[in-house]
């Protein structure tokens, strides 16, 4: 018993010299530096797709309203108000709109026709890195047979605190990323082609030292569902 | 010690490695899931929202051959008018369909109520001439939603199409309307209409009887827009700022310009057949034999010596006649009718004191074209003389003494052929339509008819069914639309339209509907023009020439008025509202 006690004792001993321990904690450093490493590089991947992922959800919400808004708009209420920053252009564009579709009050008597009693308006901000801004607004003295035309204050209600702009009776920021907005009504085929890019900064790359900087663009073909007469 | 602790390390960092990556997994996973259930639920209400579409398009095109389907109750049989991608099963005792479209992996529910032909608001809220269609659509599991209020459009939605050019050659346009909505002049050619980019705007759009600009007014064009010679397409802004509407050019959406028939122009039901061919008031040359009474008198009142003669006397001369020729170009007319009492244009010889009366005993036309047969041809007639083709019929009458045809109110003169009035030498007859709203009158002529000769004036229709118009009418001034009838003038041509002003002063007038088949054109002869109602040049150009001040005024109250609704229940619908 006693032999095998200081056997052991012995194979112990050997296994804690300095080289043994300087080459396994090297392994483990090494291995610690790979585990690092990877975790790194896929937080980086991570963050890069959820950067990429939060445009693309931006990108979609956008659309999805704006299709929404401009398919249940009339064409003859929409306008554009072109607006160009450091060479992007940073449009705002209106559209006729109804407060509430379900009441029956909103309807012209006898004809059926929608009495526009509001404008949706969407806009980027003029900052340095815009936010896209959609608002409702209720301009006083509606027309007893609604808004025909289109709204004629666009152009001085488009401001960069949207808290400013006056008969705002609803504000929703779609994106903080906007780089570049660019509207355009089209009379001759009734459509408004929208084209967007956002644009966002994040971290490393993985793989490499460059920043993460991220866009998308889109562009949207929309026509209005509720144009009367039909142009 | 060290044994245990160096285990414990490892063990540690293996798990957190393993943590770290399997948060991420899963964290990926359940991104990825969350796209990849966006995408889905995207796509599926996208597929229903594409069913609904298709929905509306099946039940438009339904009642746009039939404007009564969905009034009665179904009685639950299949729709076999559908396409083979779409089923539809009219649900029974109700005003529901029910199907579904298996390309779409959907199902449907559409309940349409239908007020087209009623004038009345109906009790569930659908507005008159209205139907109201809601449609469910779900595509596995995902729904979607859309109400719409379709209405019964207007045949013709401005007050000038063209499929060809449209030159407006005029001192001004203005562009009006006394629809609430639109204000339309559309072409699918080149439109050229006087300046509006440089000093007084000489194109503009206003409300009617009003110097108010109309900012719903708009002239549409496929083609490009020339205004005082200027293609407007870099000046728009400018264009629409002075016009006060809205100017497109090379537009590039498609708009159709029915394609009206004959008989699809509200007539009187009585037709009265006439003799087609031409009548043509001229002068001939004609010996002429008479009586006067004449008296002559010495000194003054009262007279010393007066004598009471008769002369018989005979001369060659000039004289008004109408000529028709049953055949166009024949060499010499058919039938030649003089009144018997016209003296105006007779010259007596010089007779001793004054002439009390003449009397005409005979007329002898001396024709001097080649082959002319004057010996069947001279009709002495009375001061009227009928045309109808059913003798003894008598009503369609020709005023030989005042150069007037008066057509009956309330009946349809048809001429199978021609009918042409026309103008040799002499002055031109007057051509009379009805002359209240409630009596007017009707040509139809199975090819041309030709009044430009004449002067056309009241109320009524012309129809040439497969040849041109062409007429000088006279400029009428009061607008009045009731429901007994209307004060304008229809001019229908399977070919060319074409009006000439007969008078080169005032203002003249045009209330009605014009519709060429092909081209329209019309000579303003210098003078202000106004055209109330709508006009069609289907498959050509419009043109307006020697005009001073024209102004277009779309009047849909005239289309009702005039035309009838489609045959076999067909209706044009138009969308009103889209709700989702």
């Amino acid at each position: 018993m006693k032999t095998e006690a200081c056997s052991w004792r012995h194979q112990v001993a050997s296994g804690n010299s300095l080289l043994e321990l300087v080459v396994s904690m090297s392994v483990l450093l090494a291995i610690l530096a790979l585990v690092v490493a990877i975790m790194i590089y896929g937080v980086r991947m991570f963050g890069h797709t959820s950067l990429r992922q939060g445009l693309e959800g931006d990108a979609r919400r956008i659309s999805s309203r704006l299709k929404k808004d401009l398919a249940l708009s009339d064409f003859h209420t929409v306008s554009v108000q072109e607006r160009l920053v450091s060479g992007l252009r940073r449009d705002g564009v209106g559209l006729g709109s109804l407060s509430d579709w379900n009441d029956p009050s909103n309807f012209q008597a006898g004809l059926g026709l929608p009495r526009w009693n509001r404008y949706t308006v969407y806009y980027a901000t003029q900052e340095a890195t815009g936010r896209l801004v959609r608002q409702d607004i209720e301009p006083p003295g509606i027309p007893l047979a609604g808004w025909n035309s289109p709204y004629s204050a666009l152009s001085s209600n488009l401001r960069d605190d949207p808290t400013l702009n006056t008969s705002v009776v609803s504000s929703t920021v779609l994106s903080s990323q906007v780089e570049h907005f660019e509207c355009r009504a089209d009379v001759s085929e009734n459509t408004v082609t929208v084209v967007c890019r956002l644009r966002e900064k994040g971290q490393n790359v993985a793989g490499t030292n460059k920043k993460g900087d991220e866009s998308i663009q889109f562009r949207l073909l929309l026509k209005t569902k509720n144009t009367w007469p039909d142009i | 010690m060290r044994v245990p602790i160096q285990k414990g390390i490892a063990l540690i960092s293996v798990m957190m490695v393993m943590g770290v990556l399997l948060m991420m997994t899963i964290s990926f996973i359940q991104v990825n899931r969350d796209n990849i259930a966006q995408v889905n639920s995207s796509e599926k209400r996208d597929r229903a929202q594409a069913a609904c579409a298709a929905v509306y398009n099946y039940v438009l095109y339904r009642l746009e051959h039939d404007k009564t389907f969905g009034t009665a109750p179904f009685s639950g049989e299949k729709d076999t008018i559908a396409a083979p991608e779409m089923r539809v099963t009219e649900v029974a005792a109700s005003n529901r369909l029910e199907g579904e479209i298996p390309a779409l992996q959907a199902t449907f529910t559409a309940t349409l109520s239908n007020n087209l032909n009623v004038d009345a608001t109906s009790v569930t809220g659908v507005p008159a001439h209205s139907a109201l269609l809601e449609v469910t659509c779900d595509s596995n599991g995902i729904q979607r939603s859309v109400e719409t209020l379709i209405r019964v459009a207007p045949l013709f939605d401005s007050s000038a199409l063209s499929r060809g050019s449209m030159n407006i050659e005029a001192n001004s346009f203005r562009v009006r309307s006394r629809d609430k909505y639109r204000n339309l002049v559309r072409s699918e050619g080149e439109v050229r209409v006087p300046s509006v980019l440089s000093g007084t705007p000489r194109t503009r759009f206003l409300e009617p009887e009003s110097n108010v600009t109309d900012s719903k007014g708009m002239i549409w064009a496929k083609d490009k827009i020339f205004a005082g010679g200027d293609d407007i397409a870099g000046d728009l802004l400018d264009a629409n700022s002075n016009s006060g509407g809205r100017f497109v050019p090379e537009a590039k959406q498609h708009f159709q310009i029915h394609d009206l028939q004959a008989s699809d122009i509200q007539l009187p039901t009585s037709t009265i057949p006439v003799r087609a061919g031409e009548y043509r008031f001229t002068m001939a040359t004609a010996t002429i034999k008479a009586v006067s009474a004449h008296h002559y008198e010495e000194g003054s009142w009262p007279f010393e010596h007066r004598e009471d003669a008769e002369t018989p006397w005979e001369t060659t001369q000039l004289i008004h006649v109408m000529e028709y020729y049953e055949k166009p170009g024949q060499p010499s007319p058919t039938r030649v009718f003089r009144s018997n009492t016209r003296l105006d244009d007779i010259k007596p010889p010089d007779l001793r004191g004054t002439i009390d009366s003449t009397t005409v005993t005979d007329v002898q036309i001396v024709y001097d074209t080649p082959g002319a047969n004057s010996a069947a041809v001279p009709v002495i007639a009375n001061d009227t003389v009928y045309i109808d083709e059913v003798e003894g019929s008598n009503k369609v009458a020709v005023d030989l003494l005042n150069q007037r045809i008066v057509l009956p109110p309330g009946e349809t003169v048809s001429a199978n052929g021609d009918f042409k009035v026309t103008t040799e030498r002499g002055e031109p007859p007057f051509i009379e339509l009805g002359s209240t709203s409630s009596d007017r009158a009707a040509i139809v002529a199975d090819g041309t008819i030709n009044l430009e000769a004449g002067v056309t004036g009241g109320f009524g229709t012309l129809v040439a069914k497969s040849g041109d118009l062409l007429l000088r009418p006279e400029g009428t001034l009061a607008v009045d639309v009731t429901s007994n009838g209307y004060d304008g003038l229809v001019a229908y041509a399977g070919q060319d339209v074409i009006l000439k002003n007969p008078s080169d002063s005032g203002r003249w007038t045009f209330n009605g509907l014009v519709y060429a088949s092909r081209n329209f054109k019309f000579d303003a002869n210098n003078a202000d023009t106004r055209l109330e109602g709508t006009l069609v040049a289907r498959d050509g150009n419009i043109d307006f020439l020697k005009a001073g001040d024209v102004d277009f005024v779309y009047n849909p109250d005239y289309l009702d008025a005039m035309l009838k609704g489609l045959p076999e229940n067909r209706v044009e619908l138009e969308r009103v509202y889209w709700k989702e």
